[in-house]
């Protein structure tokens, strides 16, 4: 997890392509671990059951005087229940994902699958890397370090790397360690480049520069 | 003024922006944009015309503040001309973030981590929000 750099090398343009698969391969792997229940456990087979059985039970209410069919009825889907719960309590992590999705309506699990950003492959995915260039140095300041934000400039031009290291539990570009790549726009202030050094909107979704894989 | 709760929604706001803060007495208002967003990500709130959440997130009722780990009893201000939201987060009323600030010298920078509990947080979505807005 990490990254960074002057595109000492220009970049090719080509390589949304890796980080494009492994985005999709993310979110997609979790989609399958939603539909994944198996169907063929036996919990599944025994809720399969419980319904047709309560109905059999209905109707043999004439010929069983002594039990009273609904208690039959809610004794099946009672056992059929617990078995459901007791299968679906080994698989808390797919529960977790349903939860959220029925909850809001909404699948947060796959906030952000579209975020691709860019690749620029002159990029170390070390950071440390990048103090092997001539004029570049870190300039993190203490605590972001700590946050895993390192700041990178040049000495010359004035460019920035900002290097974010991905965070465990976070979604899109901040789950992942990407780069920003800014330069000084002549007015005080930095513009953000994409991997191929074209001005992009901050905050843009090419603002976010993986290094080759 | 439609009260939304944004915590869903917070990881949009990694790499986007602070445009201002008005901190008053125990009541703080971020005025901040998020990074850019794919539409068919977000349900039930309006983006603005580049494809970002701006708006004003309100703090309020606020019992205590930490900057970097360190207890903070005064009124958080923009720090720097410039400044990247590196991080946001919203647990059980208390609001956890992250701020990169940039200036125009050379070497010129500073970082806040910021961990604000309060009694309420809320988001007032503010698709048309200027830059310039105090």
């Amino acid at each position: 997890m990490m990254d960074l750099s002057k595109k000492i090398q220009p970049s090719t343009s080509s390589p949304l392509q890796p980080h494009e698969q492994t985005q999709e391969g993310l979110t997609d792997s979790k989609k399958d671990k939603l539909l994944s229940f198996d169907f063929d456990q036996p919990a599944f087979s025994t809720a399969a059951l419980a319904i047709p059985l309560s109905a059999e039970a209905l109707t043999i209410e004439t010929a069983c005087t002594s039990c009273n069919p609904y208690i039959i009825c809610g004794a099946v889907l009672a056992v059929s229940a617990y078995c459901a719960i007791d299968y679906l309590s080994s698989h808390t992590e797919y529960i977790n994902d349903a939860i959220t999705t029925i909850s809001s309506g909404f699948d947060f699990t796959v906030l952000d699958r579209n975020k691709e950003g860019s690749v620029d492959p002159g990029l170390p995915t070390n950071p440390d890397d990048i103090l092997n260039r001539p004029g570049w140095k870190e300039t993190t300041h203490p605590e972001a370090g700590k946050k895993g934000h390192r700041t990178f400039e040049n000495e010359k031009t004035g460019e920035q790397y900002r290097h974010d290291q991905g965070q465990s539990g976070e979604t899109g570009h901040e789950a992942k360690d990407h780069y920003h790549h800014l330069t000084p726009n002549g007015r005080g202030g930095f513009n953000y480049l994409d991997a191929n050094g074209r001005e992009v909107p901050k905050g843009s979704d090419p603002a976010h520069i993986y290094p080759g894989r | 003024m439609h009260k939304m709760d944004i915590s869903q929604y917070t990881s949009f706001f990694h790499d986007g922006e602070v445009i201002a803060i008005d901190h008053k007495e125990n009541n703080i208002d971020f005025f901040i944009m998020s990074a850019e967003i794919d539409p068919s990500c977000v349900k039930d709130i309006v983006l603005s015309k580049n494809n970002v959440l701006r708006g004003k997130l309100h703090i309020e009722g606020i019992n205590f503040i930490t900057e970097n780990g360190v207890e903070f009893s005064g009124v958080i201000k923009m720090k720097l001309s410039e400044n990247d939201l590196l991080h946001l987060k919203i647990k059980e009323n208390i609001l956890f973030c992250e701020i990169g600030w940039r200036g125009s010298k050379p070497f010129q920078n500073d970082f806040s981590a910021l961990e604000i509990h309060a009694q309420k947080i809320w988001w007032e979505n503010i698709p048309d929000l200027d830059d310039r807005v105090l």
